[in-house]
């Protein structure tokens, strides 16, 4: 038996095959790189925020008369620190380290350079930053003790990271809008050029789902090799994107950038088969909505 | 002999042409032609019994019942069961002849003794030669003879012809008349033409449009 879907591949939109493999290469690599894009930029930006706003930094400064803060007081906070299991790290900034970030690197102890005691607390819960800072007031015998949690000063940034989000995911709308409405279109046009011999089939007694189903899978088929392919191209300048822009903030995870390019291997794959289900249901509802209103002429 | 077809007070209403109250009634069985010139609504009467077009005013009764928008199912199960000669052949020209009469029978789901049957077709109409060339090779004439084989291919209880005379020559006419009328023992049969009543040799009911 021969294939009737083989009569509607031939006949509607024959000619203009290559031109279906372009453009749903084009349209389907702009699709994944905005997906590819908001996902990881999701990657970049939310972990980054998400590990920083944890932190809260806490400033101890010493009195007038003291140089640095007293190391046994160093060392009681370090205790406290260190046993508090409700933390989920810490880390206390050497002098050394905020010399070298002031630029006073070169200036020796015996300068009339006084530093604080600076450290890094790491937790999400604000009642155990709460308790952290009503302890270091009672261990610091009453110097002055500044918080500063960076979560207040990250407010500024998320909302920035989330509006390039909300453009990146309205022009990802934008163009799959775009390519449902061309697709329709060249569809509509091929039928309508072929109308009397589709009117033939229906004379004859295709259903109009059959048709709409049969139509589909051949469009769909002129448009995989582009989909595909197009796929591929966003896969390896995902890989190329990841080595360039991507940032591992958790920087004891080695296999970090290995990770992301299987998730986005992933999400690639996830995408087509979206891209598929989706395609085919709207084409097939599409075409349907178009045979059934053909179902008779009018007269 | 049962009604099939029964058309009450219809009117089909078009830009050009009107047809106004049309009454008549097809029993199987019947050999029923339409005659009219040019531009008097014969068309337009074929997709009245192909279904493809409903009455603008009045009712067409199928096997007794009156068809409406709403029927498709039924109206599909009857387009299955008819076989259609147009004017135009919209035959797939890239497509051999034994492709073209296969995909009538794929459409309408006849499973059952379809290649021996294609064969019987193609052997009466004197196909058999042409079986596997390609539509587009093929002489109006020959492309005429195709159109009639991919109608007859699914035995249909009604058929429904458009001029099917068109472009055959006097003997092929006198073959497709024959084949006609003997398919018409088993059903009935519906003819759209200007001048035909020489070449039949039936009983036949006519309705003349021209009046």
């Amino acid at each position: 038996m021969i294939n009737y879907k083989n009569v509607l591949k031939n006949i509607l939109l024959k000619e203009e095959e290559k031109f279906f493999h372009g453009l749903s290469f084009i349209i389907t690599s702009l699709i994944a790189i905005h997906i590819v894009i908001y996902f990881n930029f999701y990657k970049f930006s939310s972990n980054w925020i998400e590990l920083e706003s944890k932190k809260t930094t806490f400033i101890l400064t010493n009195n007038f008369d003291e140089k640095q803060v007293p190391l046994s007081i160093k060392e009681n906070i370090v205790d406290y620190l260190f046993k508090n299991e409700n933390l989920e790290d810490f880390k206390v900034l050497e002098s050394d380290i905020i010399k070298e970030s002031l630029g006073l690197s070169g200036v020796n102890n015996f300068s009339g350079l006084n530093l604080p005691l600076i450290f890094q607390v790491v937790s999400d819960k604000q009642e155990v930053i709460d308790e952290v800072y009503n302890n270091l007031l009672n261990i610091s015998e009453n110097r002055l003790v500044e918080k500063h949690e960076h979560e207040d000063q990250l407010f500024e940034i998320g909302m920035v990271v989330s509006r390039i989000k909300s453009i990146i995911f309205i022009m990802l709308l934008f163009v799959l809008i775009l390519f449902s409405f061309l697709v329709m279109n060249i569809v509509k046009a091929a039928l309508i050029a072929n109308l009397n011999f589709v009117s033939m089939l229906q004379v004859m007694g295709a259903s109009s789902l059959e048709l709409a189903k049969n139509i589909s899978v051949s469009i769909f088929k002129k448009i995989l090799p582009g989909t595909l392919l197009g796929l591929l191209f966003i896969f390896l300048i995902s890989i190329v994107l990841i080595r360039i822009l991507g940032s591992n903030f958790n920087f004891f995870d080695s296999t970090y950038f290995s990770q992301l390019l299987v998730s986005n291997f992933f999400l690639l794959s996830a995408f087509m088969v979206f891209f598929t289900c989706s395609f085919l249901f709207f084409l097939t509802t599409y075409l349907f909505n178009f045979f059934e209103n053909r179902f008779f002429e009018k007269l | 002999m049962s009604e099939i077809i029964n058309l009450k007070n219809v009117s089909l209403i078009l830009e050009k042409k009107q047809i106004y109250n049309l009454n008549f009634k097809i029993n199987n069985g019947d050999f029923f032609l339409v005659n009219g010139k040019n531009a008097t609504g014969k068309s337009t009467l074929l997709k009245l019994f192909c279904l493809k077009i409903l009455p603008s005013r009045g009712g067409f009764y199928l096997n007794g019942k009156k068809i409406e928008s709403s029927d498709k199912k039924f109206i599909l199960e009857y387009r299955k069961k008819i076989g259609v000669i147009l004017q135009n052949d919209y035959l797939i020209p890239f497509f051999t002849v034994y492709e073209n009469i296969e995909l009538a029978s794929e459409i309408q789901n006849n499973k059952s003794n379809f290649k021996s049957r294609i064969k019987q077709i193609l052997d009466w109409l004197g196909l058999k030669q042409i079986e596997n060339t390609k539509i587009d090779k093929l002489s109006k004439g020959e492309k005429q003879k195709v159109v009639i084989a991919r109608a007859l291919i699914n035995n249909p209880k009604i058929i429904i012809a458009d001029q099917p005379e068109n472009f055959l020559d006097q003997s092929t006419v006198r073959k497709v008349f024959f084949l006609f009328e003997s398919l018409n023992k088993q059903g009935t049969t519906i003819i759209i033409t200007s001048n035909l009543e020489k070449i039949i040799t039936v009983n036949y009911k006519t309705i003349n449009l021209d009046q």
